[in-house]
């Protein structure tokens, strides 16, 4: 089974740029561009790890991890 | 010891001027205080006060009032003038007498002429003026030097108030420079930062793409490279015009003409963009062409950013004798507690951090289109889009 990664960026181009070279390590990866989007895929699947921004619309990177 | 040997009313009198000057808000009121103070025990009709122009080396008035007789001179007090500059280039009091001859009670004029200072540096005049007299007495002119005395706090205390003012405005310069140095730095690496990350991700050995992976990387590489130069473009036109040096290379022309060679530069870049035009036939007016044209190219790419997918409809139109441009889109509009802010340098309207920009380009146009003794402005309602009008005069000699 490979290992899961949840990218959490409100930035399009990161979340397309990390994605793309995580893939290639052979890495799953789900992405969200906000915290709420990220605890919705967080709490429906199995995540290994979660690259979280800080600076995001509807909920920031601080709050985000808190519920989690 | 013994007791001091000064009349207690006399000492009670002083103290009322010190109050009077020193126990206020302000320098004027201080001034308005002690004056009024002063005239119970030393009339006069009118005073006014000069103070030393550091820059011209000249004398300007800074308060004037008339009390007593003659009150209609209160504006003018040019009366004085003479005397003050007499009393500044001899550095001590002066008393002037009226004219010989002079019968008319408003020409017999008794002046008296105070130097003001800030340390042993004449900084300006105090003169009084009586008219019909009486004469100056020696404890009136005493009486005077300290109310002269006074009012030098005061101007000192004016020069105080001044540069305090001078230095929150800098302060408040300074601290737009380094909101916009954070602001532009920011900016700048975002699109490098893309334009690295994508360039370094196609160049991995380790690994191959496919042509539609490099395509989608490299679109995006040379989007970030466009919006990285037209970013310092804006940068370099906005310290232009922030230092007044724009100069607008004025001819007749054609607005609708130029509107519709902007769309088809748009269209380029983005073939899908819905543009519904209603260009009435407007007389030319007068108009750089270069700058106008970047007047409607920041409305369209703003349009692009802030509303996408949004119809554009560019109306043009004259209404009370002006050239009347509407530029609507029927995107999301803009908060109404943002709108008074949206023309101002740097200002970026809170919220939009997925959509990139410095804050310049509605700055930019606001500039530009006052240049042109115009006037741009917005109207927005949430979930119906924004309206852009912008007001251009008519040259009626075209």
């Amino acid at each position: 089974m490979p290992k899961r990664i949840l990218i959490v960026d409100d930035e399009p181009r990161y979340l397309r740029l990390l994605e793309a070279n995580l893939r290639t390590e052979g890495y799953e990866v789900a992405t969200a561009q906000d915290g709420v989007q990220a605890i919705d895929i967080f709490s429906s699947q199995p995540i290994d790890l979660i690259l979280l921004d800080i600076m995001m619309p509807r909920m920031d990177g601080f709050s985000t991890c808190q519920r989690i | 010891m013994s007791d001091s040997q000064l009349d207690p009313r006399t000492l009670a009198y002083i103290q009322t001027l010190f109050q009077s000057a020193t126990m206020t808000d302000d320098w004027k009121s201080g001034l308005d205080k002690l004056l009024i103070a002063l005239r119970t025990e030393f009339v006069f009709d009118n005073v006014a006060i000069y103070e030393v122009d550091p820059t011209a080396l000249s004398l300007e008035v800074v308060y004037a009032r008339a009390v007593g007789r003659g009150k209609a001179a209160e504006a003018d007090a040019a009366w004085g003038e003479s005397l003050a500059n007499l009393v500044l280039a001899r550095e001590s009091v002066i008393v002037q007498d009226p004219v010989e001859g002079a019968t008319e009670r408003i020409s017999q004029a008794y002046l008296l002429g105070l130097p003001l200072y800030s340390g042993s540096k004449v900084t300006g005049v105090m003169v009084f003026i009586r008219f019909g007299g009486p004469i100056y007495k020696d404890t009136q002119m005493s009486l005077a030097m300290v109310a002269g005395g006074w009012a030098s706090a005061l101007l000192n205390r004016k020069a105080h108030e001044e540069t305090h003012q001078k230095l929150d405005a800098l302060r408040q310069k300074v601290q737009l420079q380094d909101d916009f140095l954070a602001t532009i730095s920011h900016e700048l690496r975002t699109p490098l930062g893309f334009i690295k990350g994508y360039s370094t991700t196609l160049l991995r050995s380790d690994t191959t793409w496919d042509t539609e992976d490099s395509k989608e990387f490299l679109t995006i590489i040379d989007e970030e490279a466009d919006r990285l130069a037209q970013l310092i473009d804006n940068i370099l036109e906005s310290a232009k015009l922030q230092s007044h040096s724009v100069k607008l290379s004025v001819q007749p022309l054609r607005l609708d003409a130029l509107i519709r060679d902007v769309i088809i530069r748009v269209r380029t870049r983005h073939p899908n963009l819905e543009v519904e035009l209603q260009l009435e036939k407007v007389p030319p007016i007068q108009g750089d062409n270069v700058r106008l044209t970047q007047v409607f190219e920041n409305l369209f790419s703003n349009a692009i950013k802030y509303a996408p997918g949004s119809k554009i409809t560019v109306v043009t139109k004259v209404e009370n004798n002006a050239l009347l441009v509407t530029f609507s889109d029927h995107g999301p509009g803009i908060p109404k507690a943002y709108l008074p802010y949206i023309f101002e340098r740097f200002y970026r309207v809170p919220g939009n951090r997925t959509n990139t920009g410095s804050g310049l380009g509605l700055y930019i146009c606001n500039q530009i289109i006052t240049a042109h003794r115009g006037k741009i402005w917005v109207e927005s309602e949430l979930d119906q889009g924004s309206t852009f009008y912008i007001q251009l005069p008519i040259d009626p000699t075209l």
